[in-house]
């Protein structure tokens, strides 16, 4: 059963890993806003047509 | 304009609901707003918007678009230099951005999330727009040179109207205290889980060279936990002790160092009395209710929070010029500090702002909604030399007035102080428990001591620590300390979403033991504002006419016959010409179509004997041809709800501005007893007879009864404006009506109610963990999890509430 | 006036879907040929005579391509089909490298051709879902890296700032199944196509077991509930139930590092904390997997009319459900007391395909409904099939899971009946097995259902294919450029990481860990092992390896354990429980996870040979009910001498007590052994020319199976 002492390891290691990627996410404010995210993935992506003159024009 | 027929149009069409916002209407839209904001986006190729509308979810009840029809502009001062440096903060980097952020009133689905990011692709200067649909508050970051009061203008031309959100150190400290107490709760977790791990593996009977590394990785997992995670509770306990007070945190402080410290001398020396799972798993379980906690009071606060960031803290002042007499058009205006105005200044309110101050009209007409001190239910006329009181809106045209009492001295400012200091003083209930609770650390220390010394005539000295430890840990009062003002924030959170802000938590707890209800009239018992009673004639280009003339004026007169015709299906066509309109104040409009001159005047008080209405007369080329009877309708729950508020034990009478004949017409239908019925009241008379009643409740439009509000125990706004009756009542209600403050009471009794059901659970609870733990039975893991779980336990019934709670609080019409 | 100041840039760019249909297209061309073969496995198990007696399609060798084909060719390709959609929608971007995306692709099918040609041809580790051969599993982890590098340089070069949460259940995937698979496939080759394991049995076992289940929650759970979290919102037009909650339920998932493999090995020589370990954790997992759930199910509130009618409704909705299901059954499954009753039975398989026929099939077949017809420009074929497709599959699933419930609860009870004197009620075990054959008809046709309900699936993609307008011209779209430092760019300026105080603690308690398991793991590596095993106990002998391996590439561990448990009923029936020292030399461990023939842990000595010459030949000829296939190939091949100095070798290598003579002589000490066995069957009438045959190699080593319990050797 000496091979707990691979397994044990890697699997906190694994653990600690995650944790500190929340850390960093957390700091760069990935869990701010939990509402929006959940909206976002709905808006389907806007096509590229060229930019329609009045479309830059700022303020109709 | 041509409109392409897609499938919800259709759908809108056939069942009469607005095409923009989707609420019932009569015609095509359900006011001018709705319709503007329509033509807007088909004009901008933005109409993916419905279809993005239909998909997804609202998160909060919608309301009409909230478009002002005259077209004041109301963010000019967004860029001047003062305001910016005030609300903005550069963006990280190098890049010279500005970013500032916007609460937008409305904002509540998927569609508005697109909608409201679309805008920096039209706005020059924009570089993004991120909206936090939660807190529907929108991050815009601008270049170097953009203007925020473009983007500000262009929000509210789709329907949003924007507050910028003064971004002070309370705002950012916060958000930096969530991530950083989330970091800790993180760290907690894991470690705790993984301790508990190896724990179970110790437990189920590993021994020997795997029991002792489990225990040493124990530790390597267990030392940032007990350190660093558990730094807040050693923080407040010390805090506590320095100042001799005594804290709830100081128990667990002890146990936590206690077991730590213990735990790892036993590893030391060999034995295997490790609590490295225990001290964990008490700071993970303990931090996540916090956290609970924390997270739950903020979504409360929140919302009747960011309105004290609205008031307009600020004013524009007119510049000394160097002789007094030149000519007005070239006058210049700096943006000041409302606290920096003294007397004598001249300042500009524009239409639709509030005056920061009291003071004398010196140039310019308009109409003005003075109804926040005189009650009056009609519009004041304001021309030179009338006096103006802080707070009143000015509704039609730009105003300069002379500043005659400092900011601080105005009659509003004192209503203001009062409220503020409402807001941090503590809801009597909850002083009371932190009493008890301070009792029962005492309590708990001195048990401790028993317990240590129970243990070690029976075991010894590890027994003597086990027993304890879990002493410590079970007597914690944090169950007991913290359900009660969680119950008063969950309501106040679960009424900021129901569209009630709720000033303080004591208001609530006052709410629970009014004992009479004193109803506005107008707004309240009325739907508030001009009705066309009775209008005869359906001689249709009259009919037509009248509606283009009174289209085009934001009288409230002309927008009641506007709604009237509208339900009439009189639509404003293009054919029709109109020349020379021209709007009198105080007077009446009139203009030319198709070649008659048509005029409209209110022939003042009809005089009529049974109510105060309103005649308009219309003359065609100068003969009276017909006159419209305008006047105020009851609301349709207006009985019911009375019927149900008096079953509920309460007393109920109408008190109101309007005059005797008006008020006892209202009284009778709703089965009130005439002497109950007050009317002409002026505001100071209201306010005496509010404060003869201890446990009154008072129930207005915030604007009209702001005094009588501010002086009723407890004072109930109604639907006019977040800015004006925030000021002045302690609730701010959206939906008019009687209907909202029977659920409101309600839901104030229940909360009552589930803070009792919490004082009787922890202290059964506390005292069967105190027995358990002395005579031995507890273990310290064991206790380490019951008394968090017992924590969560009251916290979840504090959050669930009651039903007859759930049932008040969830919106009858089910879920949007 | 200077030229007005431009609002918001954009970049453009298009999305590389044509990746997204290689996947698809291989998702269901494999998901075909791996149902093909379980529906023909499951009939050769009611019907032996479907074995045909050819070696290529014998159940033993054809179940592995079944396993995993439906897992790694099916689920595999259908969930690289879905991460490549979503992730590039997710993330705003197209992926990083067009052609690391292509060699993902073809490296991952060539690869699975190369498992269907290996394993029918025999060449197998002998571990369950880890049978591919060293260099297989080699192109594995090499493909595997190639896709890993893309799929993080893709995050980095994203447009969205926010990481939606069906991207962080993809990095798990990615690493954790990277790092299981690496761990439990490091072998030493003997030759091209052989290898054995570092680990030998116990550990072996524990190894194996910690990737066996890894690999159904990462390969068939995390993926899919990503996949789940971005296409159950997009079908249904709704946001998910509760963003914080799916956030909440993938963190508790990853922080404490998957420990549920010892609920594989209940009541076998794992240590009994382990057990209790396994049994424990793996009732935890039910908190984040129904979270799961029940954020799935819940976003569909207030869209419920909806799924009468669409498909892929319904499809998400019955999979969702089907998870749920699974995933309570397999931690009620992990108590001991009931993984007594259904260890080694039916019930473990009716689990299986509760989980893979219901969530991972229904999940995949909702994506494919819904990518096909955007990828390709085009509306379905016919939304009728498609309803036919869910009612049909739906149905086969029950009765599959239904049926091998009945077979496994029934057969698990049967052994374990003793009556009042204390005497098993059913003591030869094939009673036992012909109970359930029935059972095992019923199930065939489940499968057969569910596989026609693909066909359904697949003539409707095709149709809808065929008449996609032809050659669509890339859509470009356009995002805005990504202003905010995304969160590795906070690395950037190290200092405020490590500034932080987490920083510092991370550190210190990291040091701590360190020292901790250094002081402990000098004393336990330097001592003997944790297994004392008697000087006396030899290692096979070079005939009987030779027999261990044609025994590990027949797949007879497919059907036959070799673990007798601590319980009376399987004491009284195979004789004393299997001991840790048993299995010291065995590499692989030949445990076994499933009884369809009887435990063979103490069958050493039990029969004589020519009962086993007699039985290979023909199983019916000894037991005349036997449902096991027959193996004439085994009196036809001739046993490689010659190969068997370089095994012992490797095993010598691998710490085997093999003697320098031993090794020398590998080959000659065989024919020895071979010799004597053929001797005493010849005399018994079997043909001379069997001594080099593989039969008697393999007579050799079933000879052997709990010989040195028998001689006292061990206590």
């Amino acid at each position: 059963m000496s091979v707990i002492y691979l397994i044990m390891p890697i699997a906190l290691l694994m653990g600690l890993g995650f944790l500190f990627a929340f850390v960093r996410t957390t700091l760069s404010g990935q869990y701010d806003d939990l509402e929006t995210p959940a909206h976002r993935i709905l808006i389907d992506d806007e096509l590229s047509t060229p930019p329609t003159p009045n479309d830059k024009k700022g303020n109709a | 304009m041509q409109v392409e027929a897609s499938a919800s149009l259709a759908a809108a069409v056939a069942e009469k609901t607005c095409l923009h916002c989707g609420l019932p209407s009569s015609g095509r839209f359900c006011c001018k707003g709705c319709e503007w904001v329509y033509s807007l986006l088909q004009e901008k190729g933005l109409s993916d918007f419905y279809r993005i509308r239909d998909r997804g979810r609202s998160i909060r009840k919608s309301g009409p678009a909230l478009v002002r029809e005259d077209n004041t502009d109301l963010y000019g001062h967004l860029d001047d230099p003062a305001f910016v440096a005030l609300y903005a903060t550069p963006a990280e980097g190098d890049s010279g951005d500005r970013i500032m952020q916007f609460y937008l009133e409305g904002v509540h689905c998927t569609a508005c999330v697109w909608l409201t990011e679309k805008v920096a692709t039209w706005v020059p200067g924009a570089k993004s727009v991120r909206l936090d649909l939660g807190h529907a508050v929108a991050t815009v970051r601008m270049s170097a040179t953009g203007s925020f009061a473009q983007v500000a203008r262009e929000f509210a031309k789709i329907g949003y109207r924007p507050h910028p959100v003064r971004q002070d150190d309370s705002l950012r400290l916060e958000t930096r205290e969530n991530r950083r107490a989330l970091i800790r709760l993180a760290i907690a977790a894991a470690a705790s889980g993984n301790i508990m791990l190896l724990a179970i593996s110790i437990y189920a009977g590993a021994t020997g060279a795997f029991a002792k590394s489990f225990e040493w990785i124990s530790f390597g997992l267990c030392f940032p936990v007990a350190t660093y995670c558990a730094y807040p509770f050693y923080r407040s306990a010390w805090a506590a002790l320095r100042s001799n007070a005594l804290s709830i945190d100081i128990p667990i402080a002890l146990g936590l160092l206690v077991a730590f410290f213990a735990s790892v001398a036993s590893l030391a020396i060999g034995s295997h009395h490790v609590y490295f799972d225990t001290v964990s798993a008490l700071v993970f379980l303990l931090l996540s209710s916090r956290y609970v906690l924390r997270k739950t009071q903020q979504e409360a606060l929140h919302a009747s929070r960011l309105v004290h960031f609205l008031t307009p803290s600020w004013a524009r002042r007119k510049v000394a010029s160097p002789d007094p007499s030149s000519a007005a058009a070239n006058d210049r205006f700096e943006e000041v500090k409302t606290d920096d105005l003294h007397e004598g200044d001249r300042i500009l309110v524009l239409a639709g702002e509030c005056f920061p101050v009291d003071g004398v009209v010196r140039q310019g007409i308009s109409t003005l909604n003075c109804s926040l001190l005189t009650g009056e239910s009609r519009h004041e006329l304001a021309q030179p030399g009338s006096l103006i009181f802080a707070g009143t809106l000015n509704q039609q045209s730009p105003l300069e007035i002379e500043v005659r009492a400092g900011a601080s001295a105005t009659r509003l400012s004192q209503i203001l102080r009062s409220m503020e200091e409402s807001l941090t003083r503590k809801a009597p209930i909850v002083a009371f428990t932190d009493s008890i609770s301070r009792i029962f650390v005492l309590v708990s220390l001195a048990l401790v001591a028993v317990a240590f010394a129970v243990g070690w005539h029976f075991g010894g000295v590890n027994e003597a620590i086990s027993r304890a430890l879990a002493m410590a840990i079970v007597a914690c009062p944090c169950a007991f300390a913290f359900a009660t003002p969680l119950a008063l924030s969950v309501t106040m959170g679960r009424c900021a979403k129901e569209g009630i802000l709720i000033k303080g938590a004591d208001t609530l707890e006052k709410l629970a033991r009014v004992d009479s209800v004193m109803l506005d009239k107008t707004g309240t018992l009325t739907t508030g504002d001009f009705e066309v009673l009775d209008w005869a004639s359906n001689d249709l280009p009259t009919l037509q006419a009248v509606r283009a003339i009174e289209s085009r004026s934001a009288h409230p007169i002309a927008q009641a016959i506007c709604r009237y015709l509208a339900r009439r299906q009189i639509t404003s066509d293009e054919s029709i010409r109109i020349e020379d309109f021209r709007e009198e104040i105080g007077r009446g409009v009139s203009a030319r179509v198709n070649g008659d001159l048509y005029a409209l005047r209110s022939a003042g008080d009809s005089g009529a004997e049974n109510e105060d209405t309103t005649q308009v007369v219309i003359e065609k080329n100068g003969k009276p041809i017909d006159r419209i009877l305008l006047g105020d309708a009851l609301r349709k729950d207006a009985r019911k709800s009375v019927l149900a508020l008096k079953r509920m034990g309460l007393r109920v009478g109408i008190l109101s501005g309007d005059r005797r004949p008006a008020v006892l017409k209202v009284a009778k239908e709703i089965q009130i007893d005439p002497e109950n019925a007050i009317s002409s009241a002026t505001p100071e008379s209201k306010s005496e007879l509010i404060q003869t009643l201890p446990f009154g409740l008072m129930v207005g439009d915030g604007a009209n009864d702001a005094v009588a509000l501010a002086a009723a125990y407890v004072g109930v706004a109604v639907h006019s404006g977040m800015e004006i009756s925030m000021r002045a009542a302690d609730v701010y209600q959206c939906q008019a009506g009687v209907a909202p403050i029977v659920r409101l009471i309600t839901v104030a009794r229940e909360t009552v109610r589930v803070i009792h059901r919490g004082f009787a659970f922890s202290l059964v609870y506390n005292a069967l963990g105190t027995v358990a733990a002395i005579s031995g039975k507890v273990n310290p893991l064991f206790a380490a999890i019951l008394m968090p779980l017992s924590a969560l336990t009251l916290f979840a019934s504090s959050t669930a509430g009651t039903r007859k709670l759930r049932a008040a609080l969830s919106d009858k019409e089910g879920d949007v | 006036m200077n030229q007005p100041e431009k609002a918001q840039e954009f970049d453009s760019f298009s999305y590389d879907d044509d990746i997204v249909k290689k996947f698809v297209h291989a998702t269901l061309i494999w998901g075909f040929i791996a149902m093909l073969a379980g529906v023909f496995i499951a009939s050769q198990l009611a019907n032996w005579r479907l074995n045909l007696g050819l070696p290529w399609i014998t159940f033993g060798r054809l179940r592995p391509v079944h396993t995993n084909g439906a897992i790694f060719a099916f689920a595999g390709n259908a969930v690289f089909a879905g991460v490549y959609y979503s992730m590039q929608r997710l993330l705003k971007t197209r992926m990083y490298s067009d052609l690391l995306s292509r060699v993902h692709f073809w490296g991952w099918q060539l690869i699975i051709v190369a498992a269907a040609i290996t394993l029918p041809l025999g060449y197998t580790v002998g571990k369950e879902y880890a049978e591919l051969e060293w260099p297989i599993a080699f192109a594995i982890n090499v493909i595997w890296v190639i896709f890993a590098f893309n799929f993080f340089k893709t995050i980095q070069i994203r447009r969205e700032r926010h990481i939606y949460v069906a991207i962080w259940f993809y990095i798990a995937t990615i690493l954790t199944t990277a790092l299981l698979h690496v761990l439990n496939t490091i072998q030493i080759p003997v030759s091209m196509w052989k290898s054995y394991p570092i680990y030998s049995g116990v550990q072996d076992a524990l190894v194996q077991w910690w990737y066996g289940h890894n690999a159904v929650a990462f390969v068939l759970t995390t993926p899919f509930l990503g996949l789940m979290y971005y296409f159950l919102p997009k079908a249904a037009d709704r946001p998910v139930y509760s963003y914080r909650l799916s956030i909440v339920h993938f963190w508790s998932l990853v922080f404490i590092y998957i420990w549920a493999g010892p609920h594989h090995l209940l009541y076998t020589a794992l240590p009994e904390w382990a057990q209790t370990l396994g049994m424990i954790f793996s009732i935890m997992l039910i908190a984040p997997s129904w979270g799961g759930m029940i954020n799935g199910l819940l976003t569909l509130r207030g869209a419920w009319n909806r799924v009468r009618t669409e498909p892929i409704l319904k499809f998400f909705v019955a999979g969702l459900t089907f998870y749920g299901m699974a995933t309570l059954e397999g931690p009620l499954l992990s108590i001991k007391s009931i993984s007594a009753v259904g260890h080694y039975t039916d019930w473990i398989i009716g689990h299986v395909h509760g989980g893979t026929l219901g969530w991972n099939g229904f999940i995949t077949f909702a994506m494919v409904y819904w990518l096909v017809p955007r990828l390709w420009n085009t509306k379905l074929y016919s939304e009728k099939l498609a309803n036919l497709h869910f009612w049909v599959g739906f149905l086969g699933t029950l009765t599959y899971v239904i049926s091998m419930w009945t077979a496994g609860i029934t057969q698990g009870l049967m052994w374990r009946a003793i009556d009042a004197s204390g005497k098993l009620v059913y003591p030869d075990f094939i009673e036992t097995v012909t109970r359930i054959v029935p059972l095992y008809y019923v199930r065939a046709v489940g499968g057969a259902l569910y596989l026609s309900g693909f066909v359904i699936m697949l003539y409707n993609i095709y149709r809808t294919i065929a008449l996609a307008p032809k050659e669509v011209e890339p859509v470009v779209v356009r995002a805005p450029k990504l202003l905010e430092p995304t969160f590795e760019m906070l690395g950037r300026k190290p200092h405020r990481i490590l500034e932080g105080l987490p920083g510092l603690f991370a550190v210190l308690s990291f040091v701590a860990v360190a020292v901790g398991t250094f002081i402990e793991l000098t004393p336990a590596v330097l001592s003997s092992d944790y297994v004392a095993v008697n000087p006396a106990v030899k290692p096979y002998s070079p005939l009987q390896l030779q027999g261990r391996d044609i025994y590990v590439r027949e797949g007879c561990y497919l059907c036959h354990s070799q673990m007798v448990r601590p319980l009376i009923s399987e004491t009284l029936r195979y004789g004393s429980y299997s001991r840790a020292e048993e299995s010291v030399y065995d590499r692989p461990f030949q445990w076994g996870s499933k009884r369809t023939g009887p435990d063979l842990a103490r069958v050493g000595g039990k029969y004589p040979d020519l009962w086993h010459y007699r039985h290979m030949m023909d199983p019916r000829d000894v037991t005349p009910d036997s449902i096991m296939p027959i193996y004439p190939w085994l009196y036809r091949d001739k046993i490689d001498f010659d190969v068997l100095k370089k095994k012992l070798q490797v095993m010598k290598s691998l710490g085997v007590p093999y003697t320098d003579d031993e090794v020398e002589h590998a080959s000659d000490l065989a024919h020895e052994e071979a010799h004597r066995i053929a001797s005493g069957l010849v005399a018994q009438g079997v043909p001379a020319d069997t001594e080099d045959k593989d039969i008697i190699a393999l007579i050799a080593y079933l000879q052997r199976l709990g010989a040195d319990f028998k001689k006292g050797l061990i206590q």
